[in-house]
């Protein structure tokens, strides 16, 4: 044992204590913190009888976040003849407008339970419009139709579920119809072809024209970022066509980083694309297509946060209603970013506004009751606070 | 937030550096003191330790729990190999027993941190092997490893006020150290050191009677005496 065994020690050491740090983002759903509360979300204020309208459950835990419970609770109308919610499992929260009248909502998860005044109109449907008016798109992509309604009353609202879809050659383009993927259209082989949408006796159409293009390329934007330590950034994948078309792939895609020691890159539902920084250092992120695929480099710095500024100012929601905040970080090294993935969001009172962290929301607000509450985002002990204000 | 805090390699790195550095210093500037302290010795040590933000397993997936600085300490007993073999090296062999005390800061989850509470026990005995280098007395840097035994107890752990887990898990675990000593005569020597300590992963029966998988990893700082007989 003598100097050599020393920095051949110090060299196996530094090389242990680089290998494998840093914990991977959570999978696991908090079920410690107790449920204290429940609020019901609607799509719609009202709906025209004859259409269906989606309800949402969000459930508050103990001031501390709140969750989509929707699938969890059961859902009940005071007059199933007026509404009727659905039994299928894949369909939760959601309710059939069966005739005109008032009726109370009810959403129930353990002992807790909450309630919603509900109206089904008799307003008709005058007319209908599907967007996009006319598309085009490769053999072999979908693309997404909705379908609005104007009605009676002259409110509007969107029958993309309702409405029966069809397609005018099945061979060229098929159309699903339904509340899970009702509007989502497969081109199948290259041709023009009318999609239709109706509703009793009010009709639409739009042209949906099939290439033969070939994808040529796939890129990856933003083009060499740099991103701060221990900060995430979303990547999005575009396919470019022969026809010169475009298409989001993000979604599609097989994301891989060359180094997931310095950067990490969700496949995840709901994340796709979004990178995170584990070390410092450089890491390719490439974006896989079949044949194709796309990269650039992310350059993870070790610049410092200095402080944090919350983008809005004086917000306001509605009772019921959301709103979104962001947060941008300003770094050592003269750069800015926006760190709202990233931040540590709380309410200073959930009995007036309830901010999420949960993955795809960070930052929502919800009103619940009428006052001002601050809103704190916190990353790395410095943080910002706003007041949100409800009405 | 979906960000994980890593101790290292950053802060454990340039501790471990500075380490290092402040005794490549100190040798520059001290003059070269005459002393033995070698042979059979008795040591004492303590310190803060940090442990290393730990992924844990269940059936639902896996959170994050993460933790404050705490306290470590140990007791060694061992024997200075000094000039006395120069065929098997300059260097000590010590057997360890060791305590690390930190509490439970925040658990993290898909969706969100919250507050956790809670101790995480560590009782270790490792039988450690230094190398030396001892032509710079009295500033001996060292670097060393260790195996041994450990009983991690994680101790009324709640989130969120509701049980966790409060059970203890037998694992293997060693250590990777350096440091530097500074040799007060022929019989005392004062030791500061650094030290990462990890495990196998420990299996803890949760509040609901299901199996948890977690993880040890910690980083301490330590200040000891030793007593060369």
């Amino acid at each position: 044992m003598g100097t050599g065994f020393i920095g051949r020690g110090l060299i196996l050491m530094l090389l242990f204590l680089t290998a494998g740090c840093g914990a991977d983002d959570p999978t696991r759903l908090n079920t410690f913190t107790p449920l204290t509360g429940l609020a019901i979300e609607t799509e719609n204020p009202a709906i025209a009888f004859g259409t269906s309208n989606r309800f949402s459950a969000i459930g508050l835990y103990s001031g501390v976040f709140q969750r989509d419970v929707t699938d969890q609770v059961v859902w009940t109308s005071s007059d199933p003849a007026i509404l009727s919610f659905s039994d299928d499992p894949d369909l939760a929260g959601e309710a059939a407008g069966l005739s005109p009248g008032e009726v109370l909502v009810r959403a129930e998860l353990d002992e807790f339970q909450t309630e919603i005044a509900f109206t089904v109109t008799d307003a008709e449907v005058q007319t209908l419009e599907i967007a996009p008016g006319a598309i085009s798109s490769p053999a072999g992509l979908t693309r997404q139709f909705t379908a609005m309604g104007t009605f009676s009353d002259a409110t509007t609202q969107d029958l993309t579920r309702d409405v029966l879809w069809e397609t005018s050659d099945d061979t060229l383009a098929t159309i699903e119809n339904g509340s899970l993927q009702g509007g989502l259209a497969s081109a199948l082989q290259p041709g023009e072809v009318t999609i239709g949408a109706s509703f009793g006796a009010v009709t639409a159409e739009a042209v949906l024209t099939i290439t033969s293009a070939n994808l040529e390329s796939v890129t990856v934007e933003p083009e060499d970022p740099d991103i701060a330590l221990n900060t995430t950034l979303l990547f999005s994948a575009t396919g470019h066509y022969s026809d010169g078309s475009t298409q989001d792939l993000t979604n599609s895609v097989i994301w891989s980083s060359s180094n997931e020691t310095v950067a990490t890159i969700s496949n995840t539902a709901g994340t796709e694309g979004r990178a995170s920084g584990k070390i410092v250092g450089f890491a390719k992120i490439t974006a896989e297509f079949g044949d194709f695929s796309g990269e650039t480099s992310l350059n993870v710095t070790g610049a410092v946060l200095e402080s944090l500024e919350i983008d809005q100012v004086d917000p306001t929601v509605s009772i019921g209603a959301q709103i979104q905040l962001t947060v941008t970080g300003h770094f050592s090294n003269g750069t800015e970013q926006d760190l709202t993935r990233d931040i540590d969001w709380t309410s200073a009172d959930e009995e007036i506004v309830t901010v999420s962290n949960t993955i795809g929301s960070e930052g929502v607000v919800r009103g619940f009751g009428a006052g001002t509450a601050d809103v704190t985002a916190e990353f790395s002990g410095i943080t910002d606070t706003v007041a949100v204000e409800v009405p | 937030m979906r960000r994980a805090f890593c101790f290292l390699p950053g802060r454990g790195i340039l501790l471990m550096l500075f380490l290092m550095l402040a005794s490549a210093g100190i040798l520059l500037l001290s003059t070269a003191v005459p002393a033995r302290a070698q042979g059979p010795y008795i040591g004492v040590q303590g310190g803060w330790v940090w442990v290393e933000e730990a992924e844990n397993r269940d059936d639902l997936g896996q959170f994050n729990l993460s933790f404050d600085a705490g306290t470590t300490g140990a007791v060694t007993l061992g024997y200075d190999l000094g000039e006395r073999f120069p065929n098997i090296g300059k260097g000590r062999l010590e057997l360890e027993g060791g305590y690390r005390n930190v509490d439970l800061n925040k658990a993290d989850f898909a969706d969100g941190k919250v507050k956790a509470d809670g101790k995480l026990k560590v009782r270790s005995i490792l039988l450690n092997s230094f190398a030396e280098y001892r032509d710079s007395d009295p500033w001996r840097p060292y670097v060393g490893f260790g195996l041994g035994y450990a009983t991690i107890d994680l101790a009324d752990a709640t989130i969120s006020g509701t049980p966790l887990a409060d059970d203890k898990a037998q694992v293997f675990a060693w250590q990777f150290g350096a440091g530097v000593g500074l040799v007060l005569g022929d019989h005392l020597t004062v030791d500061f050191g650094y030290r990462y300590f990890g495990t196998t992963d420990p299996k803890f029966k949760m509040a609901d009677g299901t199996k948890m998988k977690s993880e040890y990893a910690s980083h301490a700082a330590l200040l000891g005496l030793r007593l060369t007989y």
